[in-house]
């Protein structure tokens, strides 16, 4: 029969402590890192929808439908066709027809645009000229002011910058539309 | 004592893990599957092994390779946004962005839309005639309408009350008008809203209607359609309408909710609840049904007839048009389509990009006034997509099994569910795909376009292989069950007890089926449109053709059967979750 040793004992408990120190410490790892994969949003530019379909950085995200063979966006991902304007050239005119109702004209911007969401950053899309904003909707989200990443317009024109549709989500971003 | 401490917690967190488990939807290992999994009592199909996958989305529960739990712990979404649902009890709620669909309608998967109304919530309104912002009414009765209750919310339902009280003095319309959109001829949009009658009464009301007006970009309307759409009730209902936009000056549309009250002068007393205003865009493709000279332009050949096809943006199949010239090398009429092509934008009247064929010489600058086919039998109107200041999108739901099963040579997909989609709808619908992750190879369960056929394809390395096809029209929002099995030469497949349909070659299996997408395509693409309610795999030991034949009934009815025992009958429905739950404590 083993004799009763304190130091023993205390040892084999501290072991045990740390073990389960550990594996919580180590489930918590995991957790934070399956949070971590933010929800980003990148808006891209191209002169034709010909030259979106085109770009490389773009092929895991649309493809020729076999049933249509019409090219085809990840609808669970992908608003192709998003509409941007700068609020300074909006025009405020009145419907002539009934029912009277002021109508404010947005200037579109040339080109065709698109939203692509992502979980985390893609370096590819990172990479692609076409990128014209990256956004952290998860910072948005959860009020980090940071959540503009990139942008290739100035931060004092953001405010001026509408593009919708955006998707829906608990925050909208404050660069998507308003009600006019 | 300190380890003593420890066992006791973990004793305790043990303890309390099947609840948990259930709860938050983490996976539970089981020595042998649930009872809900392909029979009730225990008991086995005859002849039949259990399914290697088992998701009943209307219970929240799912099997898998030993695992049990809710069905979000089996299944990974992709949807970059928040998503509306409804249960059984007309009860909306919202889900967040990359999380399961699921209630007590089943698991939901949608197809991406847009709500370009930018204030469906109808905020901004007071008590009086201050109405909601980007709101408008006109009315040929004197009566304006009173806003009497603002910003409310009802089974999940943001809503105003809107009251028409008093005596017509002339005319008999009221309209309601939410904002006004971009669009463009050849489109096809649904404009939808929830109504409901909170006081008053229909006593001198004719008839409720939705429409569009369509303006030109100088605010001018054009053409105004709309249509009678059933009265409101105490409760809650969706009335929505469908049009193809068919002038080619169209720059936006105007919806609106009209009240069409008796002759006057009649007394009129009716509140109602308005909600969820939406206007969507669907994506049925335009053609020409019909088409005239908008300008001859010059120099084609004199006297002559010939050819000329669009050759600008926007059509995956260009039309082409019949034209012939006059003696001055103008084209002076169209004599018939030839091709009516297909658009995702339509030709515009101005667009001088037509390219002239034999016949036409080298002239130049004719452009066309095209009438686009009318789509609007298949629009629908899609969940709610709550806005309040700005148009947003839904994302399409992208259902896969995080796991999928390995399936050996011969399997079978077993599903049931609800397709919401009009039968004439323009897209393919699938239930289950089996794939590589492309269309290279699969093996997929679908509702086909057009007129709603179940149907089944079947692709090895990129080539088509033969299949059965049930050929049984799946109604709109009727509940619909389907099985289909796959071997090498052999597929059979059935919808809703109906006579199986087979081939006996021509098949080979598909190539690395590792991939399980429940409601789409194995390129996430082809949305479900509706509730898948369950579905269930079998693998491995799954029939044989021969097993196939012989047992028919047995494969294509009683897993319904059973099916229904546990969605139907009250006896289950009482006790059978806390039944299992026990079990598996």
């Amino acid at each position: 029969m083993r004799d009763y040793d304190p130091n023993v004992t205390y040892w084999a408990n501290m072991r045990c402590l740390l073990i389960a120190a550990g594996m919580l410490l180590g489930a918590l790892l995991l957790a934070c890192v399956a949070a971590r994969a933010d929800t980003v949003d990148y808006l891209l530019t191209y002169a034709t929808t010909a030259a979106a379909q085109a770009d490389p950085a773009l092929a895991a995200y649309g493809s020729v439908d076999p049933d249509t063979n019409a090219w085809t966006w990840r609808g669970d991902v992908v608003i192709a066709g998003v509409q941007v304007w700068d609020t300074r050239q909006d025009v405020t005119s009145t419907n002539p027809s009934p029912p009277p109702a002021t109508i404010t004209t947005h200037t579109y911007q040339s080109g065709f645009w698109m939203i692509v969401s992502t979980q985390g950053r893609v370096a590819a899309l990172d990479a692609d000229a076409a990128t014209q904003l990256v956004a952290d909707r998860s910072m948005a989200i959860a009020g980090n002011p940071g959540f503009i990443l990139y942008s290739t317009e100035p931060a004092v024109d953001l405010q001026y910058f509408m593009l919708a549709p955006t998707f829906a989500d608990v925050v909208a971003y404050p660069f998507g539309t308003t009600i006019p | 004592m300190i380890r003593r401490t420890l066992l006791v917690l973990f004793a305790l967190t043990a303890a309390a893990l099947p609840a948990r488990a259930y709860q938050l939807g983490t996976p539970l290992a089981l020595l042998q599957p649930p009872p809900f999994v392909g029979n009730v009592n225990g008991s086995q199909i005859a002849g039949f092994p259990l399914p290697v996958v088992d998701v009943d989305c209307t219970k929240r529960l799912a099997y898998q390779n030993g695992l049990w739990g809710d069905p979000a712990s089996f299944v990974a979404v992709s949807r970059a946004s928040v998503a509306e649902q409804v249960d059984n009890s007309g009860a909306w709620s919202q889900v967040a962005t990359n999380a399961l669909q699921e209630n007590n309608q089943g698991c939901n998967v949608w197809e991406g839309r847009t709500n370009s109304l930018l204030n469906s919530i109808g905020a901004g309104a007071t008590i009086g005639t201050i109405y909601p912002t980007t709101y408008n009414q006109s009315n040929t009765t004197g009566i304006v309408p009173r806003i009497t209750a603002v910003e409310q919310v009802s089974q999940g339902i943001n809503f105003n009350s809107w009251l028409l009280s008093g005596t017509t003095a002339t005319g008999t319309q009221n309209s309601i008008y939410p904002a006004q959109v971009a669009a463009l001829q050849g489109q096809t949009w649904t404009f939808s809203l929830f109504y409901r009658l909170s006081a008053g009464s229909l006593a001198n009301i004719s008839t409720i209607q939705l429409g569009l007006i369509e303006y030109n970009s100088s605010g001018t309307a054009l053409v105004t359609q709309q249509v009678v759409v059933a009265n409101p009730t105490l409760s809650w209902q969706r009335v929505e309408f469908t049009r193809t936009l068919t002038n080619a000056s169209t720059a936006f549309i105007l919806p609106f909710l009209q009240i069409v009250a008796n002759a006057a002068p009649v007394a009129i007393n009716l509140q109602l609840d308005i909600a969820w205003p939406q206007l969507e865009l669907n994506p049925a493709t335009s053609s020409v049904a019909s088409a005239t000279v908008n300008s001859g332009g010059t120099l084609y050949t004199p006297s002559s007839s010939g050819t000329v096809t669009w050759s600008g943006a926007g059509c995956s199949v260009n039309p082409a048009l019949n034209v012939t010239t006059s003696s001055g090398g103008v084209i002076n009429a169209v004599t018939s389509v030839a091709t009516a092509g297909t658009c995702t934008t339509f030709p515009s009247s101005s667009a001088t990009t037509w390219s002239d064929g034999t016949g036409l010489g080298t002239g130049s600058g004719a452009s066309f006034n095209l009438t686009p086919t009318n789509n609007a039998s298949q629009g629908l109107a899609t969940p709610p997509i709550v806005t309040s200041g700005s148009a947003l999108a839904r994302a399409a739901d992208v259902l896969t099994l995080i796991v999928a099963p390995p399936v050996g040579a011969a399997y079978m997909l077993v599903g049931s569910g609800v397709p919401n989609a009009p039968t004439a709808y323009g897209n393919a619908q699938y239930s289950v795909t089996i794939s590589d992750g492309t269309n290279n190879n699969r093996f997929a369960q679908f509702r086909g376009s057009s007129s709603g056929p179940i149907d089944v394809v079947i692709t090895s390395g990129g080539a088509t292989q033969s299949n059965a096809s049930p050929g049984t029209v799946w109604t709109q929002s009727i509940f619909g069950k389907f099985a289909s099995s796959i071997a090498t030469n052999s597929n059979i497949a059935a919808f809703d007890g109906g006579a199986p349909s087979s081939v006996g070659s021509g098949i080979t299996l598909p190539i690395n089926p590792a991939q399980v997408n429940i409601g789409s395509r194995g390129d996430g693409l082809a949305y479900f449109n509706g509730a898948l309610q369950r579905f269930q795999i079998f693998s491995a030991a799954a029939p044989q053709p021969s097993v196939l034949q012989s047992q028919t009934n047995a494969i294509f009815n009683l897993p319904y059967l059973l099916e229904d025992d546990l969605h139907r009958s009250p006896a289950n429905d009482n006790g059978f979750v806390p039944a299992f739950l026990a079990r598996a404590a």
